[in-house]
């Protein structure tokens, strides 16, 4: 299978009050066409940095992001913005207050589209698995849940071939965590869109990945298909991960 | 009531003015005993828990009491409820760095609170502090202190309020989603730490939580909510293997397990009106009746 995505020797640091921190450290990996990598890694391992570079929304130091075949520059074309769409862990946070839900999504659309573009917000609110009289309301009226779904909405209208997703389920509770998961398993199964799935829980990413790479402190430390990450780990810190999982016991 | 009942819920109605949020909830909670309440966001957990604390943001309460400590909460004056409150209980947040003065340092905030209680000793204050701060896998103690709230992570914070419930040797730890901002691994280290609480120190726990995983870890017993109504509770080993309410089920369904399945969830409407029987020794269970 093809890469869709390639990211080689991504190197990103921070400066404050003259102290340097290295939030990556040469990270290279690869998303094939249709596959699903989950991320998994403390707070502070760099997770939210790399999908930052990856999307675009900040410039690596040194390193490069090789999208469909061609290296992606820091100032993207807006094709390449459509392609790769992005979802954040806090989605109230992420749509504006005063404004409804339609009209934020509206407008991410036709930024993406160009204005004019005609948004079938009824089909994406099914495909969301939303009624769409709720995308009438503001975002603070809505459960986590439901603003996590139309944040992906929002993500989905310029059908892009690359999802990054950013602890997306972390603040919410089971019912809706489990919702979120099949949905994004039924949009892949449906569109064949590739996904990078960032989470400090490994054992979620384990149910939805094909692969998983485990970060550490700017580093990948450990990467493979998500069977052998989980019965066969190989650094050390992944088997503390993997031994840390609190499991029901039914 | 038994000796070492230490707090007791009795048909427990409360809400914010515009009818009640949580209805009927009748629990009691002993000596070094952890119940963990469990649901869905929105189903009351929250109410619940700030109707016991009956501080700040309280809810109004509009029948049943809340026995604290042999002292029934409702005839006591404000004043006195609060005393016994902030004496007896201590609280963990699911934002704790709200809970303290951002720019004040942990040290004097510390200092502060075990005077105010007559629990600090000058000698014992540096290694008990220590001690408790390892316990919870924070290192570099002195660094800690001389920080501020607003330079710690929430996980951090979330760690460092654990630390005072600890040393201030409150009865009752009373925590809305104690491990929320937490990552695997230090998620682990804080629920060993709940169980060490309890059978050490035999501090009671009452934990909120939709993390159906620290339940079953840390608890003795579950209480399941949904639409403001108990609607299962159970030792936790037995709830979590013969769950009888079909809300449980579902919930648990939805629970994901290490290199399984994609978890569901149906909203399909429950049940969540009658009465709360014994279908077995200590297993209770919402029934139509």
């Amino acid at each position: 299978m093809k890469n869709i995505l390639s990211v080689k020797d991504l190197c990103r640091s921070y400066e404050r009050n003259d102290i340097k921190t290295e939030a990556l450290h040469d990270v290279s990996f690869e998303l094939k066409y249709g596959e699903i990598l989950g991320i998994v890694g403390t707070s502070g391992s760099g997770k939210s940095t790399l999908l930052r570079l990856i999307s675009g929304l900040e410039a690596p130091d040194a390193g490069s992001v090789v999208f469909d075949g061609r290296e992606l520059g820091q100032k993207r074309a807006l094709a390449d913005k459509r392609d790769i769409q992005m979802i954040f862990q806090d989605a109230g946070a992420s749509f504006h207050p005063r404004r409804t839900i339609a009209s934020s999504i509206n407008d991410a659309f036709q930024s993406l589209m160009g204005k004019g573009a005609v948004l079938d917000l009824d089909s994406l609110c099914i495909e969301v698995g939303l009624n769409s009289c709720l995308a009438r309301r503001y975002p603070g009226s809505l459960s986590g849940g439901q603003c996590q779904r139309f944040a992906i909405a929002r993500a989905i209208a310029s059908s892009p071939r690359v999802l990054l997703c950013d602890e997306i389920t972390s603040a919410l509770d089971v019912s809706s965590q489990a919702q979120i998961l099949e949905l994004l398993s039924s949009l892949r199964a449906e569109t064949g869109m590739s996904m990078i799935f960032v989470s400090h829980d490994i054992a979620v990413v384990s149910t939805l990945c094909d692969r998983i790479a485990v970060m550490r402190g700017g580093d990948i430390v450990e990467q493979g298909n998500t069977k052998s990450i989980i019965s066969a780990p190989r650094n050390e810190y992944t088997k503390e991960l993997i031994a840390s999982v609190m499991e029901v016991k039914h | 009531m038994s000796d070492k009942t230490i707090l007791s819920l009795e048909g427990l109605c409360a809400g914010y003015g515009r009818g009640d949020a949580i209805s009927d909830i009748s629990l009691s909670l002993s000596t070094g005993e952890a119940l963990c309440v469990v649901g869905q966001s929105g189903c009351g957990k929250s109410t619940l828990l700030k109707s016991v604390i009956g501080v700040f943001d309280k809810p109004v309460i509009s029948a049943g009491d809340i026995v604290f400590d042999g002292c029934r909460l409702s005839e006591l004056s404000q004043k006195r409820r609060c005393a016994l409150t902030t004496s007896g209980m201590g609280f963990i947040f699911q934002t704790p760095g709200a809970a303290f003065n951002p720019i004040r340092s942990y040290k004097k905030q510390f200092i502060e609170t075990l005077k105010s209680h007559d629990k600090y000793d000058a000698k014992s204050f540096l290694p008990s502090i220590k001690d408790v701060f390892s316990r919870l896998g924070l290192q570099d103690c002195e660094r800690i202190l001389a920080s501020c709230p607003y330079e710690m992570s929430g996980g951090m914070n979330q760690r460092i309020a654990l630390a005072l419930v600890i040393l201030m040797q409150q009865k009752l730890l009373l925590a809305d989603e104690p491990t929320s901002a937490l990552d695997a691994v230090t998620r682990r280290t804080v629920a060993d730490e709940l169980i060490a609480m309890r059978t050490d120190c035999g501090i009671a726990q009452m934990i909120v939580t939709h993390d159906f995983a620290l339940a079953s870890y840390v608890a003795d017993r579950i209480a399941v909510m949904h639409c403001g109504r108990i609607v299962e509770l159970a030792p936790a080993k037995e709830l979590v293997s013969s769950p009888l309410h079909p809300y449980t089920r579902m919930l648990l369904e939805a629970v994901p397990a290490l290199g399984g399945s994609i978890p569901t969830f149906s909203d399909a409407p429950v049940q969540s009106a009658g009465k709360l029987i014994e279908a077995c020794a200590g297993h209770f269970v919402l029934s139509e009746v």
